[in-house]
């Protein structure tokens, strides 16, 4: 029997670029995932891909990951966050040593050394493009990459507008030709939302198959008869990929999931909050605004104020064990299914790609390790969900069910009558002013051209998913709010003005540089007639 | 998305964030009171209440961030738009968000032929051959403007109407119409009974459900879980 794993990791991050201000705070989640993620897993599978160790993962970079990754003005902004950081590294060092402490060193010399060798990576291996990284390992056949929509909109609840559906995955597709000069074969579905239908969308651009929320199949009528151990084939021929529940669940639960074990690293704690301001301040926001620096000290230790300091090397036993459980899980659930199943089973095993490095310190460590199991596993392979079609597969045919893998499993996350469900009034009549305008002043020329193009994109970063999510958890709530309408106010200031045959070119000018993603959209695509 | 422990955070961190959200006399509580007045808040902001616990990570950074400064010349968002819609999106198999409008000159038109006019929600139900199944009306107040909608059956066509009533003249005007929404079709009971306790039911089972037996958080998998979990095992699976 061969137990086949299919990790789908999807690397997102929503459009947070502010070309106006020197230092914008949440431009700091795009450098600490650049930091503490992206370049530590591409550094990891280089160094399996140097030892010989095969291996294949599949990783999905949003469109907007993707615009960020390769701007000048942020590329060049990371450098000076990760000589900051490094700065502030030297001044801990000097600090901890006093102290004497030896785990307290050990693990500050793993963030300096992560810190320098990121530097060295960004400069001159990547040449600042940490999406070359991706693409080199994609064309050696180590990774499958694929694309998700424009902005990572929620598509359920789209569902009654379908250009604008349209619109995300096409400029999903396009963003990946643009990027990676190839069509991307699978889509990731942000969210993993899901309504019946969808898949229409994803034919005509091209895509073979897509990924689905775990209870996405085992709801469908008919049943599915091999659970979600094999992919499905939709009517039009996309094929379905549905999250494996119970063994995302060993790393994804927040109870009793691997990261929450008390010898690793605690997120929470980072001298940004815990070291006095005269010290900290020149590392942090301004005015005075506490921010993680990624300089952490103590173990998770428990349900306590009073942690531990952390120590890296129960941490990377742990991270050991825990690799050897997870195949340990694997392979006991393979036995189950082995006199059930009338195939080998394909696990697909996603997750959001920030949890490794990111939220999960030791994650990207776990990863590695697991890769390591498998590639001397006689009973184990990692594989991509392209590679797995690509082996000729008699697929039930079927429909998925409407789904998501949010909170309840369908859309109350990100329609919630509560929190955030009003933006909708203002995203659908945005999206209909969109197309009007499509319609009204098709093939338009120079500076309408421009404006019109410029209209498309603020539609499309109004949709993202990211917005209504923050104001529904309320994290980041008042920026997201503000952003969101940000974009709706551009898309009003496109129409009023289209409407009076009027070209507001200082809002033109400075709309395109302040929010410059997708240099190639065509606001012809906001035509319902491109659809049909 | 990594939902970690409140417990976890540190006790001038659970201070900041109990400042950010103006909890009363923050600086005097103690840490297991400033817990208990946070997941208090939080809780009370759920829908849900077995909802997980929230991520603070951000909540940390959402602090007095620099207005975005707009751009020249955008205008404020308006409450309203000068239309009338009406639209829906399902937020699960139950229930939808129902959202609409009416513009100003359309509630001029009301007023005039009949100022004691009123406003309903009317849904309509249609079945898979696009027959009108069942229609019922929702009494809503002229300053509401959005609804949650029960949605009784499943693998069922919905559209809402926004509907005037006259009562001086006794008759109705549809001022306007969402979208057609469908439901997903139900798990058919036939099918659940052919394989409830079978080795087909552990294989479903197995795919929804963590090793140690926990169920995802989703009503129809809960239902579904229950009824095949239900009766004898046949196959000893």
């Amino acid at each position: 029997m061969n137990n086949q794993l299919a990790f789908v990791l999807n690397a997102h991050m929503p459009f947070v670029r502010h070309v106006e201000y020197d230092r914008f705070l949440e431009e700091d989640w795009l450098f600490e995932a650049m930091n503490e993620c992206y370049l530590p897993i591409l550094r990891m599978m280089n160094g399996l891909m140097n030892e010989g160790i095969k291996f294949q993962l599949t990783f999905s970079l949003s469109p907007t990951l993707c615009a960020m990754l390769t701007d000048k003005l942020l590329q060049e902004r990371f450098v000076g966050y990760l000589n900051l950081h490094i700065e502030l590294g030297n001044k801990e060092f000097e600090r901890i040593k006093v102290s004497g402490d030896e785990k307290a060193l050990r693990t500050l010399e793993l963030y300096r050394s992560n810190l320098a060798m990121n530097l060295e990576d960004f400069e001159n291996l990547y040449k600042r493009n940490i999406l070359e990284g991706f693409k080199q390992l994609s064309e050696l056949g180590y990774l499958e990459l694929i694309t998700t929509a424009a902005t990572h909109a929620f598509l359920p609840a789209y569902e009654s507008k379908p250009v604008a559906v349209n619109a995300q995955v096409e400029t999903g597709v396009m963003s990946h030709a643009y990027n990676f000069a190839s069509q991307p074969s699978g889509f990731w579905l942000p969210e993993c939302g899901y309504y019946q239908g969808l898949e229409k969308y994803l034919k005509s651009s091209g895509i073979n198959w897509m990924h689905l929320a775990a209870q996405s199949l085992i709801l469908s009528d008919p049943y599915v008869k091999r659970g979600n151990y094999a992919p499905i084939q939709c009517r039009n021929g996309v094929y379905g990929f549905a999250r494996d529940y119970s063994l995302t669940s060993l790393v994804w639960s927040n109870t009793t999931g691997y990261p929450c074990d008390k010898d690793y690293r605690e997120f929470y704690r980072d001298i940004g909050y815990d070291l006095p301001l005269d010290y900290i301040r020149p590392y942090i926001h301004e005015p005075d605004v506490r921010v993680f620096t990624g300089f952490k000290y103590y173990a998770i230790t428990g349900k306590t104020d009073q942690k531990i300091l952390y120590d890296p090397d129960k941490a990377a036993a742990k991270v050991r064990l825990h690799a050897k459980n997870f195949v340990y899980n694997v392979r006991q659930k393979g036995l189950l299914l082995d006199s059930i199943l009338d195939i080998d089973p394909v696990y697909t095993l996603s997750f959001d790609c920030e949890l490794f490095g990111h939220w999960w310190y030791e994650g990207v460590s776990w990863l590695e390790n697991v890769i390591r199991e498998c590639s001397v596993a006689d009973d184990m392979s990692l594989i991509t969900p392209s590679n797995y079609l690509e082996q000729g597969y008699d697929a039930q045919v079927m429909e998925p069910s409407f789904s998501s893998w949010g909170e309840g499993g369908f859309s109350g996350v990100w329609i919630d009558n509560s929190t955030n469900a009003w933006i909708y009034r203002h995203t659908f009549e945005a999206i209909k002013n969109m197309e009007e305008l499509a319609v009204r002043f098709s093939q338009q020329a120079s500076l309408k051209q421009r404006l019109l193009n410029q209209a498309a994109r603020e539609t499309l970063l109004l949709m993202a998913s990211d917005w209504p999510f923050m104001i529904h958890n309320r994290t980041a709530a008042s920026f997201a709010q503000e952003t969101l309408s940000s974009h709706i106010k551009n898309l009003n200031l496109v129409y009023n003005s289209m409407c009076k045959n009027a070209v507001n070119t200082e809002w033109l000018v400075k709309a395109e540089k302040r929010n410059n993603i997708f240099k190639y959209i065509d606001y012809n695509i906001f035509n319902p007639e491109h659809l049909s | 998305m990594v939902l970690l422990n409140i417990d976890a955070l540190s006790t001038s961190e659970l201070q900041y964030i109990a400042s950010q959200e103006n909890i009363d006399d923050w600086e005097e509580l103690s840490r297991e009171e400033l817990i208990d007045s946070i997941n208090e808040l939080y809780d009370g902001m759920s829908e849900d209440p077995n909802k997980g616990t929230h991520r603070f990570l951000n909540c940390l950074s959402d602090v007095q961030y620099t207005k975005l400064m707009n751009l020249p010349g955008v205008e404020a968002l308006p409450d309203e738009y000068l239309e009338t819609s009406i639209h829906m999106i399902m937020k699960d198999p139950f229930w939808a968000y129902v959202f609409w409008s009416i513009s100003p000159n359309a509630k001029s038109e009301c007023i005039d032929r009949d100022s004691d006019y009123r406003i309903f929600i009317r849904t309509n139900a249609f079945d898979s051959a696009g027959k009108r199944i069942e229609t019922y009306d929702i009494n809503v107040g002229q300053g509401d403007r959005s609804w949650t909608v029960a949605l009784p059956w499943m693998d069922t066509t919905y559209q809402m109407d926004m509907v005037a009533e006259y009562p001086k003249d006794k008759v109705f005007e549809v001022l306007a119409s969402s979208e057609k929404i469908s439901t997903p079709p139900a798990i058919d009971p036939t099918v659940i009974e052919s394989i409830r306790g079978t080795a087909q039911a552990s294989l479903i089972i197995s795919s929804i459900s963590t090793k140690t037996g926990e169920m995802m958080n989703n009503k129809v998998v809960s239902d579904l879980f229950s009824k095949l979990n239900s009766g004898s095992n046949r196959e000893g699976a």
